[in-house]
């Protein structure tokens, strides 16, 4: 698995600085109970984060062990360009998307009937409102929250992966080319699709028949 | 005068604000007598707005690392810790 470098210091205060550098000279040297504090520190946040990428629970935990595999074996290399966590994070991830890229098993749906539609001289048609949402009700943010977690894994993984690394990991269009091992252009045209897709989805809470919106905390 | 599927092709540059001066006045033309367009934008704004907050809330909802998958990290490691 490729370990990617960072090219700028993450922006952290002095004293996150000194016990990351403190805690990467205690893995180097393997002391006692440097592991296990890396694992408890750090463990936690990189599950939530192949969590966003990976519909299976198994894979998620698979992956988090893979990783501090992985960062075992190389923290020799790091040299703190970065944060731990940042560099960690990068590992997690990558380790993500060649399970997604080797898991053939999932039949995803075309993402076409998602996309908006136009007609012959280019204008909008807009779809009919399907609300599944009382017009009465406001949703609560928990109850959003769950409905956009699952309209986010309706989405084809091909488009799923762009969404999640542009948009919630914050990766430039740059990063995400580079960790898909596609194109910038392919990066953009995708992100698009699932944007427009998303969207789609999300029709039913973004808002009622007049515009509210039906979130409480919007 | 562009169409609503041109509008579509602008969207995210327009909302990164990297759409041309030239071309963001067209699109902004546009929004002005397409009250459609109007609408797709601004959900299309909030669906991206709502996956953001959607995950941040998750993250203060989520429990700690599984003491049983501590373990086999650690195990996994075979190195002191």
């Amino acid at each position: 698995m490729a370990v990617t470098g960072m090219t700028e210091l993450d922006k952290t205060d002095a004293s996150a600085v000194e016990a990351d550098q403190a805690l990467v000279a205690e893995l180097k040297a393997a002391a006692p109970g440097s592991y296990e504090r890396l694992v408890r520190a750090h463990g936690g946040y990189l599950l939530r984060v192949v969590r966003r990428l990976l519909r299976n629970e198994d894979d998620a935990r698979d992956c988090v062990q893979e990783t501090f595999v992985q960062v075992f074996r190389s923290v020799g290399e790091f040299e703190g360009r970065s944060s731990l966590r940042s560099w960690m994070h990068r590992i997690a991830v990558n380790c993500a998307l060649m399970k997604i890229r080797s898991d053939k098993r999932i039949l995803e749906d075309s993402i076409e009937d998602l996309l908006p539609s136009y007609d012959d001289e280019g204008h909008r048609i807009e779809p009919e409102s399907e609300l599944s949402v009382s017009a009465e009700t406001t949703l609560e943010a928990a109850q959003v929250g769950d409905i956009v977690r699952r309209a986010i894994d309706r989405l084809p993984d091909v488009y799923r992966t762009v969404l999640l690394l542009r948009d919630i990991e914050d990766y430039t269009t740059q990063e995400t080319a580079t960790a898909l091992g596609i194109e910038e252009g392919a990066v953009k045209t995708r992100l698009h699709r699932a944007r427009a897709a998303l969207k789609t989805l999300l029709a039913p809470v973004l808002a009622d028949q007049s515009g509210k919106p039906r979130y409480a905390w919007w | 005068m562009i169409t609503c599927r041109d509008v579509d092709s602008f969207l995210d540059d327009y909302l990164d604000g990297t759409l041309p001066e030239d071309k963001r006045k067209i699109f902004e033309a546009h929004l002005g007598l397409c009250p459609p367009c109007v609408d797709y934008l601004r959900d299309y704004r909030a669906a991206g707005s709502l996956a953001k907050h959607a995950q941040g809330d998750h993250e203060h909802s989520v429990d700690g690392l599984p003491e049983e998958l501590v373990k086999a990290i650690l195990a996994a490691s075979s190195k002191p810790g």
